[in-house]
């Protein structure tokens, strides 16, 4: 057992010096490769001229992107996700700073369930929230409608606006809006030139959140699409359960490429971990 | 005076400014959920009205019949698997996240949020390439003369897609937990002559371990109500109870038993997110 232990004894001294931090690099660059992996396979396959998905591809070609251009139904998605991510990313911004500002400087009692009220529509799964919508939505025969969908977004995307704005406040010095309410500004006047311009980056990042979220949903606008209210990923969902041409990669390729140019924009303004 | 009437002016601002929210989530989100809780004990008639009365069927037939027992059991299996190995996978990240340095912490960062950002339907599409037939992952096999690999509509394709769809909301929460160790502590052990893995064993695991564990509850609960996931890489083979949902919601329009699916399937996450959020209180104190 001697020879056996000795052994066991110099691979631990080897790992622990030079094994340790190689096979720890390599795990971690293995998981980035997992993580990005299926992103990275959707943009090689919308540059793929082959008819069906194959690796490695069979040239290049910017075909698929010219075909979407031509193609009524992804061009009206396109245009129906890009306007309801616009409104839900404003409306929901507003309405989530106003109630974040009231969250983080008034000392009324409830404050904390209202807080839990404004984060909880993360905690519903979205076939629940879907379903409920979609039986409610359906008595007054909206399902498809543009409005059924922009209040559902609206909903999913408050908590991360009240969520970014709520941080960014209570991170700010309360003593600059102390002294310049001692110097007789008024409540209203200290808001526009005091508070709202120093959250400027986290109302921002909030209002970024509040646009890919919407952008990206699918799940509930699934329930609440009918024929009308078809968005850009209830369409892919659509799609890619009945056909196999890379056309959805190459849409996919665009809202990946707008996805992470918010998100790299965000990470300038905040810091996120 | 003069205060009482500037604090009540005060809280009428406040009032009007939380109302907007407030309104919205009241009358789209409470509401509809309220309603569907009543629809829940509705009798089912297909294409027309229900008769009145209130029932329990739709409970009963959940819990009775053995689809969907079975249905259940898979989505837990589903939820603990993908818990789990998104634990042992996303811990390595996130302690490089937080101890590498800063250039390549904001790499590592982008990394991890812009997957999380992405849409959930483009992230299973790219799963649906790389599993599917004529994908990378079927190439290289062939390359070697391998077999190809059966992971479309297969139980563990749909864990290896929800592993990489859930993996960021495991690195973030550990993340945050491992940022609360002190590195001094690190520093101690090694210099007493612990081994990197003693180390990692006696200081960063058990010091982390309120994060660990609301990790894990967190993933779980957002695995067991995962859809497009299990509905695009699973598909029929593995139904779970959000799949469950659809169906009975816009395939079958039985909307009672769609209801009592939805409302067994939000207790249950619901508790969960209480159960993480008393979790990461625990965690604030862990380390005083």
């Amino acid at each position: 057992m001697e020879p056996v232990s000795r052994l066991l004894r110099s691979v631990g001294r080897w790992f622990d010096s030079h094994g340790a931090s190689f096979c720890f690099s390599l795990f971690i660059a293995l998981v980035c490769v997992f993580l990005l992996a299926p992103i990275a396979v959707v943009i090689i396959a919308a540059f793929n001229p082959a008819r069906y998905v194959t690796f490695p591809p069979q040239g290049f070609t910017f075909g698929w992107f010219v075909e979407i251009a031509k193609n009524s139904d992804i061009l009206d998605a396109a245009w129906l996700s890009l306007r309801i991510a616009v409104i839900t990313a404003v409306i929901a911004t507003v309405s989530g700073t106003l109630a974040s500002l009231v969250l983080t400087r008034s000392r009324m009692p409830g404050v904390d369930i209202l807080k839990l009220l404004l984060l909880s529509p993360l905690l519903v799964p979205g076939v629940v929230f879907g379903i409920a919508l979609l039986i409610f939505f359906n008595q007054y025969g909206m399902i498809g409608s543009v409005s059924a969908i922009l209040t559902a977004h609206i909903c999913l995307t408050l908590p991360y606006v009240v969520r970014t704005v709520t941080a960014g406040l209570e991170s700010i010095d309360r003593s600059i809006e102390d002294s310049a309410r001692s110097l007789g500004a008024s409540p209203a006047t200290v808001l526009l030139t005091v508070t709202l311009p120093s959250i400027r980056s986290s109302m921002f990042a909030g209002a970024i959140f509040a646009f890919l979220v919407s952008f990206d949903e699918a799940i509930v606008t699934l329930f609440l699409a009918g024929v009308q209210g078809v968005t850009l990923p209830v369409f892919i969902f659509q799609y890619v359960q009945y056909n196999s041409d890379p056309l959805v990669a190459a849409v996919a390729c665009i809202m990946v490429l707008v996805t992470s140019a918010a998100v790299v924009t965000v990470i300038r303004k905040v810091r996120v971990i | 005076m003069n205060a009482f009437v500037v604090n009540r002016r005060a809280r009428w601002q406040y009032l009007l400014m939380l109302a907007p929210s407030v309104l919205l989530l009241a009358a789209f989100f409470l509401l509809p959920l309220a309603d569907m809780f009543l629809r829940s004990f509705e009798h089912f008639v297909p294409f027309g009205n229900p008769p009145p009365g209130f029932t329990l069927e739709n409970y009963a037939k959940f819990v009775g019949d053995s689809f969907y027992r079975l249905t259940l059991g898979r989505t837990l299996l589903l939820g603990a698997t993908v818990a789990i190995i998104s634990l042992i996978v996303g811990f390595p990240m996130a302690y490089a996240i937080v101890r590498v340095r800063p250039g390549l912490r904001a790499f590592l960062t982008v990394i991890i949020l812009v997957p999380l950002m992405t849409s959930v339907i483009i992230r299973s599409y790219g799963w649906m390439i790389l599993l599917g037939e004529g994908g990378p992952l079927a190439s290289l096999l062939a390359v070697f003369g391998l077999p190809r690999p059966r992971l479309m509509y297969t139980f563990w394709g749909t864990v290896i897609a929800l592993v990489q769809v859930m993996m960021p909301f495991m690195v973030l929460t550990l993340a945050a937990a491992i940022q609360q160790i002190s590195p001094t502590l690190e520093d101690a052990s090694r210099n007493l002559g612990a081994g990197r893995l003693r180390m990692f064993i006696d200081v960063i695991l058990p010091l982390s371990l309120p994060g660990v564990a609301a990790g894990t509850v967190l993933v779980f609960a957002l695995s067991i109500s995962a859809f497009a996931t299990p509905v695009l890489i699973g598909g029929a083979s593995v139904k779970v109870v959000a799949t469950v949902v659809y169906e009975q919601a816009l395939t079958v329009i039985n909307w009672p038993f769609a209801s009592a699916t939805s409302f067994l399937l939000m207790s249950v996450t619901l508790c969960l997110a209480l159960i993480q959020a008393k979790l990461v209180a625990w965690g604030a104190r862990w380390n005083q």
